[in-house]
């Protein structure tokens, strides 16, 4: 198990605020951000490479707050594959073992095994640089859990990844907590990615953890703003909530009206996610009017964006449409999700 | 920055057996005024400043990543420099010993105060580039063109060999 307790960290102008968190045993934990916003910073304070002003580190009650890399036995897989040239993928994997002096007839029998649970049996004898992408996360992973490490650190392991190979590295990645007995730490900017490996969400900004929370409730009731807009809200609207005997009304900043199925009072974001808009589907409540100002092609149908009264909203439909199109949208009173205007 | 005779008289005030550390060296059994060593130290401190940039250089090019990567492994800072670090950038530290090598055959300036010639196995042995500007002063331009092709030879063919030797290894 991992504690992060109250830790402090400043690097030039940035700085980490009072990191804690804990990671149970076999947990998958996300860190989500925005770049810059310190995720890449909190894996290498775990990894020994910076030093905390103040708090505490601790690995199954044992205090690594101080000790160097080495010592912590936390293996950290980067972003850009780290090969050890010039040795092959063999020599890339026995690494960490040589280097802790295992003796080579254990050091076959652990790469044995690794290379196995990750189906890499035939590259041990290929040079790092003739991988693919896939291939070479699955030897950065192999290198990092022949070692049997305490925990494993992955820096956005997926992003230099095509999305064809995407899909068997998740599901490899997802299998690690329980196989190796181990908690995970895997920090990225992609909400897709969190919400499909994790079973625990922390969400960063400006070097401070905002909230932690499971990926159901992080992407459905996001407590700040931030955190809505990391997930996947792209329409935030300030206005002025009041509450009504069925959930509330928000009076928008543009003079219209949406309702809510959640009861609150006072200043508010609106949220809508995209998907939860729809097109002309005849419902009375929330029905707004606007036309089309922008069409864009995503993988699943097309994204617009409706201008309704000077407000934006934005919606995933399936079928084409133009742009300069009169439209009605209906947002359904439980899709509009409203956060405080206080704060974050 | 500073002139390389002054740099020789900066050494010969450090080292000779008057001055600064020289009598604590003397007392040792290690002089530095006209003997192989201080020729080489002498040499090497004007010239080193190829190889640490040389290798300065390519140390930058490396991603800290991959030494926090190895770290993390399991292995200490020097198993790591040796394994990791050293194979990245032995070929840079290689061809910053010879761009060295090359400034300290050229060398006259600070060897004329420190080392004008070297009393090495029973001998008086003048630096090639010393001889060589003896030589003009002495003979003139006819007379030290033999030596200097000689000396330019020997550059070129040190050279070629080791570049050959650093690409095909």
């Amino acid at each position: 198990m991992l504690q992060i307790i109250n830790v402090n960290l400043t690097l030039g102008t940035f700085k980490l605020n009072s990191i804690s968190l804990n990671v149970e045993q076999q947990e998958y934990m996300i860190i989500i951000g925005k770049t810059a916003s310190g995720k890449t910073t909190i894996l290498k304070t775990l990894a020994g490479a910076y030093k905390p002003s103040s708090g505490k580190i601790l690995i199954d009650g044992s205090d690594i707050t101080t000790l160097p890399p080495e010592k912590r036995n936390i293996a950290y897989v980067s972003q850009i594959f780290s090969s050890f040239d010039p040795m092959n993928v063999r020599g890339n994997i026995e690494f960490g073992l040589k280097a802790r002096g295992v003796p080579k007839p254990e050091r076959d029998q652990l790469i044995n095994g690794v290379v196995k649970d990750l189906a890499i049996e035939h590259l041990l004898d290929r040079m790092p640089a003739t991988l693919s992408g896939g291939e070479q996360q699955r030897v950065s992973l192999a290198r990092a859990l022949v070692t049997r490490p305490k925990i494993l650190l992955l820096d956005e392991p997926l992003s230099m990844i095509d999305p064809e190979t995407k899909g068997s590295i998740v599901r490899l990645l997802r299998a690690i907590p329980e196989k190796y007995n181990i908690p995970v730490v895997h920090v990225t900017h992609e909400w897709d990615e969190a919400y499909s490996l994790a079973s625990r969400i922390a969400v960063i900004n400006e070097g401070r953890i905002i909230e932690v929370g499971d990926p159901e409730q992080i992407f459905s009731e996001p407590r700040s703003y931030l955190t809505a807009k990391l997930v996947g809200f792209y329409d935030m609207h300030k206005g002025d909530a009041t509450v009504t005997d069925s959930g509330s009304t928000i009076k928008l900043e543009n003079g219209l009206e949406l309702k809510s199925r959640m009861k609150i009072n006072g200043s508010v974001y609106a949220c809508v996610r995209p998907e939860r808009i729809k097109l002309n589907d005849g419902n009375e409540v929330n029905t707004l009017e606007g036309r089309i100002i922008e069409v864009f092609r995503e993988r699943f149908g097309y994204r617009v964006i409706i201008n309704i009264s000077n407000i934006e909203f934005t919606a995933l439909i399936g079928t084409k449409p133009k742009r300069g199109d009169a439209v009605k949208i209906t947002i359904p009173e439980d899709s509009v999700y409203v956060i405080p205007a206080t704060g974050i | 920055m500073v002139p390389h005779v002054v740099v020789g008289i900066m050494i010969v005030l450090a080292f000779s057996s008057q001055y600064g550390i020289g009598p604590f060296l003397q007392k040792i059994g290690i002089n530095m005024i006209d003997t192989l060593i201080g020729a080489i130290v002498t040499v090497t401190y004007l010239s080193a400043t190829y190889s640490i940039r040389v290798t300065e250089s390519s140390i930058k090019t490396i991603n800290p990543d991959i030494e926090l990567t190895a770290r993390t492994l399991g292995s200490s800072p020097a198993f790591t420099f040796i394994h990791v670090i050293v194979p990245r950038i032995w070929k840079s530290i290689a061809n910053g010993a010879l761009l060295t090598w090359a400034r300290a055959v050229a060398e006259v300036g600070a060897l004329l105060v420190v080392a004008y010639y070297v009393y090495f196995n029973g001998n008086d042995v003048y630096p090639a580039s010393i001889y060589i500007y003896e030589g003009f002063e002495a003979l003139g331009l006819a007379g030290v063109v033999k030596y200097s092709a000689a000396l330019l030879i020997i550059v070129l063919v040190v050279f070629i060999i080791y570049r050959w030797i650093l690409r095909h290894i």
